[in-house]
């Protein structure tokens, strides 16, 4: 899939929390995921998460399997509150993207 | 590149941050590279790409988090999540140290005195110089209006040698205005960059 389109820092962190919103996972299912939705090529996850996790947005815990360690993500209460603030901001930016892309106006239904 | 190429390019890429940090980061792509599987390494490696990159991603996102203020207390607070504080007291405990070193050292006591000499006279000369183009133009603006002064006193006895005064008196005081502005322009603008220069090396004390 090509991404015409950039990501910006802040929708990476809103694609991270909704993950994340969804259950703990470490960080290369994370990646996985993230890269699902959208190209993440030339960048890496780790930053991201490390500074959500200095925002208090998401914690870390180790759990060992088959002799080594994982180390799992976690979304705060505070992570939760922030990732509906970023739903909420998404709906609005979609709908302006669309007016100007798709051209014209789009009534809603009453 | 082999996996092994990756972590010590990544981890030279890391040096400026704290060890803990260092490994908090490195951790993340063993783990990485070990979920993936040894078969798939060369593939993770593509995507990846170049660990220079990515250390210099990591390096600049920990600096920005350290300069900016605390923020306040969120729900989860791991050790590392203290924001500021760490770097700010390593930073400080190196000043320290280095202070103890020179002092504790005899041979290094007197070097660090000189030292300190010179660039204290250094300052002071400087300042003089400064000292000496402020005196030039003050004197030539006082004596200017002296001249100018006795100039019009002058008149009732000798117009000519007043007008003269007079006119000699407005361009000497004339130059030394022209020399007093440029002059207060160069002190103040020497002064505060030598007072960024020293902040600078200390924010970057404080955020290595």
């Amino acid at each position: 899939m090509t991404m015409t389109f950039g990501l910006s820092a802040a929708l990476l962190d809103a694609c991270v929390l909704a993950v994340l919103s969804r259950g703990d996972t470490y960080g290369y299912v994370l990646t996985q995921n993230v890269r699902d939705a959208v190209d993440i090529s030339d960048s890496t996850l780790y930053p991201v998460l490390r500074r959500l996790q200095k925002d208090g947005y998401l914690t870390t815990y180790d759990q060992p399997y088959q002799g080594r360690n994982r180390r799992y993500y976690s979304i705060t209460p505070s992570g939760r509150e922030q990732y509906r603030a970023y739903v909420a901001d998404w709906g609005v930016y979609k709908a302006r993207l669309d007016e100007i892309i798709l051209g014209g106006k789009q009534y809603d239904e009453a | 590149m082999t996996r092994l190429d990756f972590f010590m390019r990544l981890r030279e890429g890391l040096h400026r941050l704290p060890p803990e940090e260092i490994e908090n980061a490195v951790r993340y792509y063993v783990e990485y590279f070990d979920e993936a599987g040894p078969e798939n390494e060369q593939r993770v490696l593509e995507e990846l790409g170049d660990p220079m990159k990515i250390a210099q991603q990591i390096t600049a996102e920990y600096m920005v988090r350290a300069i900016e203020p605390y923020r306040p207390a969120p729900d989860e607070q791991g050790p590392e999540a203290a924001g500021p504080q760490p770097p700010r007291k390593s930073g400080l405990s190196a000043v320290w140290i280095a202070i103890l070193a020179v002092f504790a050292s005899p041979i290094a006591l007197p070097v660090a005195i000189a030292i300190a000499a010179v660039a204290f006279a250094l300052v002071v000369v400087v300042a003089c110089v400064f000292l000496s183009f402020f005196g030039v133009s003050v004197g030539m603006m006082a004596g200017g209006v002296f001249g100018m002064v006795v100039g019009i006193l002058c008149l009732s006895a000798h117009v000519p040698t007043g007008v003269c005064a007079i006119g000699s008196g407005m361009v000497v005081s004339g130059v030394g205005l022209l020399l007093f502005l440029p002059t207060v322009w160069l002190t103040r603008a020497t002064f505060s960059g030598i007072a960024r220069l020293i902040s600078r090396r200390v924010v970057r004390r404080d955020a290595a």
